[in-house]
């Protein structure tokens, strides 16, 4: 797993209030009961605290999944 | 006509239905401020006056009521038919009822409506980028993204995204 998608899960599971430990990898909108619209406001409010600026609207139409999520972390973290 | 889900009727509203509690909802800056609209301007007789502009067989206003009867938000559809397609749009008013799948499941229902009963190919429908659970439960409900206009809106002292999704029968409920 990379760094980025640990990042991701952990984000994600913060977000949801729920143990990372029980996130599965594959989590997405559709697949994961509790990524309900609200918890999604908080994955992006808590993505936007971590990157200390307004998600763009192109990231934010992109997040549906653990791995959209670690795109944008990465895409950051190579810019600094 | 009657709109039936698991725990929601729709009907089109009629001129009764503009009541205190509606117009609360426009000049609600929580609720209005991501709507299309100046909700701050509205009156009673203007509620009245846009309800009765629906004619229920090309503009339909659809009232969101729980199963006792209580008036939660609405649903717009504005069919265009020579071209078998819609623009839909959604106010989920009473904030207690936020953030509980409302709108996927009303929606839902009002998809069928549009596909089924009326033959509708194609629905269509946008929100401001900053209505983040409205995207999310585009993206839920599989919409497909078809174009952003750049700072469409100044909301508050912010420049906005208007996020334009589309909806074809032969998407919905593969």
């Amino acid at each position: 797993m990379s760094d980025a998608t640990g990042r991701a899960m952990a984000l994600i599971a913060d977000a949801i209030q729920m143990d990372v430990a029980h996130l599965p990898r594959d989590a997405s909108i559709e697949s994961l009961p509790q990524w309900d619209s609200l918890n999604h406001m908080r994955i992006v409010l808590l993505l936007e605290e971590t990157l200390s600026r307004q998600i763009e609207t192109d990231e934010l139409l992109s997040i549906v999944d653990v791995d959209s999520v670690a795109t944008i972390l990465a895409a950051e973290q190579r810019q600094r | 006509m009657q709109l039936e889900t698991k725990d929601f009727i729709l009907r089109p509203l009629v001129v009764a239905d503009a009541t205190e509690r509606y117009l609360g909802w426009l000049r609600d800056l929580d609720v209005s401020r991501t709507l299309f609209s100046d909700g701050a301007s509205q009156t009673l007789d203007s509620l009245r006056r846009y309800i009765e502009s629906h004619d229920n067989v090309s503009r339909y206003l659809f009232g969101i009521f729980t199963q006792d009867g209580m008036h939660i938000g609405n649903h717009t559809l504005r069919a265009i038919p020579q071209h078998k397609r819609a623009a839909i749009g959604v106010m989920i008013g009473d904030k207690d009822y936020w953030g509980k799948g409302v709108p996927l499941q009303t929606r839902a229902r009002l998809i069928d409506f549009a596909f089924d009963d009326l033959g509708l190919d194609k629905l269509e429908a946008g929100c401001v980028s900053i209505n983040t659970p409205a995207i999310y439960n585009f993206k839920r409900q599989g919409w497909k993204h078809e174009g952003t206009r750049k700072a469409h809106m100044i909301i508050g002292d912010r420049s906005v995204d208007l996020v334009l999704f589309g909806l074809q029968r032969e998407n919905w409920r593969v």
